[in-house]
């Protein structure tokens, strides 16, 4: 098991390396941000100079290296916007938008877990039937035009709910609905064919021979068994609703990491984008490294693959 | 008792082969769900003929027809079916020209994925050692940086168009199919007809192209058909955020953003093309899924 963790250890730290090389190019690549800070008439040797004043002329990777140096002491450099530290910057907006990514995924699990547990207790009824469609339609809608349609429906028409901003639950029920909606169908179809597998099989058949209510067969010996792969999959898919925020900020003008993102993407902010690339990046490299560590403990073959 | 034309014909061996060749063409096909292969061929279709068929021009509007409603509310017209966007272009016309651009980009890109993740897949599967490690290293890489804002920086350094942005997802999907098609490999690594292979001689390129990946071509299908919902939703987002097709070309992202203002005076800008996109993604799911049934009992658990 030792063996296990220190090569998977090594691997995700290979990973983030691998990942701040790429993000360093790609922002390398984007351009010269000594032409963008320059005031517009200023001559060739003035540029120059806030090129080498900016560390920009040393080959790239003595720039790399000051970047990676800077990164894991946490200094990401400054934002070219509001010439604020990007670290200081990102803690702000963070919080926002793990808010809004926790009301998405408790939104999905207490309205996708139970329809396809139902939709798999009720096997060929409507409510199956409709659990059925519901996952489907889940997983072929685009959120941002869900987003759209909700603003539509509940801001515009009825008038119940705000477009914008962050506030009362009011202001992030439909963010946070339009994020966690794809989990939803995601996760009634995962529930459905976890719950259908494992009353199927011996134990259940056990527990209702003994006499066991149907209700107790079900929360207690079948859930808990079903519940592996739906967790699984919602530690797994929290990463990704990460990077669906982006989208939804942007739409619900939600002040969080991913609005932050796309403004400086247009603003080419590199600094920003780039650590927020990292960032992110890394969150979902060590967020895979505890669930393949979880795995395991649970499932001990995997320990030898 | 057989007539001796009957006889003369059972024995007709160019006739009896169309018609098996039929026979085997139909029952491949049947069971197709129909609704979802009726919408994306009528989708792809549109893709194809679009331009040819539609009778008002989809760059050009006039704009005191601006925001027209759609034929069955008060104010619109059958002039203009499913009413007209800010600048006065007809809706239908819209959509349908849109078609080609999402399709277009959804099939190229899974193209290109299928083909990069196949080809690694088959390395880093069959020869193992270091290409395996290299290649998975890579793969780790990729499906960790956030899809979406990669594909917007990239986007935003190599500028808008439809060229660049099937290389910019083509050369971020791949991961996927590597991932999942290695495993395939490794499976089939182990099997007889493989090792009869090396037995005989075969080299390895050739194991690897003529034995393995007509294998592994079922999985890669199915992966395929399941990712092109993915890659058109990806399409729409970056060109809902204005990074995609550059307008005048419509593309149903950027339809559905250009509506956003106007959501309280004309809701159908942002509608109808969205219902589009739902309804192609939600066939080629559909597709997928039946697909999958079909070809991998497998892989039902998905």
């Amino acid at each position: 098991m030792q063996r296990y963790i220190l090569i998977r250890v090594a691997q995700a730290l290979l990973c983030v390396v691998g990942i701040s090389i790429i993000v360093f190019l790609l922002s390398y690549l984007s351009g010269d941000p000594a032409v963008l800070l320059a005031p517009r008439d200023a001559s060739k040797a003035q540029v120059e100079e806030i090129r080498h004043q900016l560390g920009l002329d040393k080959p790239i990777y003595e720039q790399y290296w000051k970047y990676v140096s800077g990164a894991v002491r946490g200094d990401f450099g400054e934002s070219l916007r509001w010439k604020t530290p990007v670290m200081k910057i990102f803690l702000e907006r963070f919080p926002n938008t793990i808010q809004l990514a926790l009301a998405a995924m408790a939104l999905a699990l207490v309205i996708g877990v139970p329809t396809g547990v139902l939709s798999a207790v009720k096997a060929g009824t409507w409510f199956d039937s409709f659990g059925k469609v519901f996952a489907f339609v889940g997983q072929a809608a685009p959120s941002f035009w869900l987003g759209t349609m909700l603003i539509l429906l509940f801001s515009v028409t009825l008038r119940l709910l705000p477009t914008s901003g962050m506030g009362s639950w009011r202001n992030i029920l439909m963010p946070a609905f339009a994020l966690g909606w794809y989990l939803m169908a995601a996760l009634t179809r995962m529930s459905r064919s976890a719950m259908l597998d494992v009353l199927d099989s011996e134990y259940i058949k056990m527990a209702r021979i003994k006499g066991v209510p149907e209700v107790w067969v079900i929360l207690k010996h079948a859930l808990r068994n079903a519940a592996i792969p739906v967790v699984t999959l919602s530690a797994m898919q929290f990463v990704a609703l990460l990077g669906g925020t982006a989208i939804i900020e942007m739409i619900f003008n939600w002040p969080g990491v991913g609005k932050l993102i796309v403004d400086a993407i247009f603003a080419r902010d590199y600094p920003v984008v780039q650590t927020i690339v990292l960032i992110t990046s890394s969150m979902v490299v060590f967020a895979n490294l505890l669930v393949d560590i979880l795995y395991g403990y649970i499932d001990p073959r995997i320990r030898y693959q | 008792m057989a007539n001796s034309q009957q006889v003369g014909e059972m024995l007709n061996v160019p006739v009896m082969r169309r018609r098996a060749i039929w026979a085997g063409m139909t029952s491949a096909l049947r069971g197709v769900p129909i609704f979802p292969a009726a919408i994306l061929a009528l989708f792809i279709f549109f893709g194809l003929f679009g331009r040819l068929i539609v009778t008002y021009d989809p760059n050009v509007g006039a704009l005191r027809d601006s925001l027209t409603p759609p034929f069955w509310q008060a104010g619109g017209s059958t002039k203009h079916l499913l009413g007209t966007d800010p600048l006065g272009r007809d809706m239908l016309s819209r959509i349908v020209v849109g078609a080609s651009t999402s399709l277009q980009v959804g099939f190229f890109v899974v193209i290109i994925c299928g083909f990069i993740g196949s080809v690694f897949a088959l390395l880093s599967g069959y020869l193992g050692g270091w290409v395996d490690i290299v290649i998975m290293r890579l793969t780790d890489i990729v499906m960790s940086m956030p899809f979406l804002i990669v594909a917007l920086n990239v986007a935003a350094i190599v500028g808008p168009g439809k060229y660049n942005l099937i290389l910019i997802l083509g050369l971020m999907g791949w991961a996927g199919y590597a991932r999942i098609l290695r495993g395939e490999v490794l499976r089939l690594k182990e099997s007889y007809f493989v090792r009869l292979a090396i037995v005989a001689g075969c080299s390895k390129p050739r194991i690897m192209v003529r034995h393995i990946f007509p294998n592994i071509a079922n999985t890669l299908v199915i992966l395929a058909t399941l990712n092109l919902g993915v890659i058109i939703i990806a399409e729409a987002s970056l060109s809902f955020l204005g990074l995609g097709i550059p307008p005048p070309t419509p593309a149903w992202g950027s339809m559905i953003s250009d509506g956003r203002s106007y959501l309280g005076l004309a809701w159908w800008v942002s509608t109808f093309p969205g219902i589009a996109l739902f309804l192609v993604v939600l066939s080629s799911n559909l597709l997928g899924d039946w697909l999958r049934v079909r070809l991998d009992p497998k892989f039902r658990q998905l």
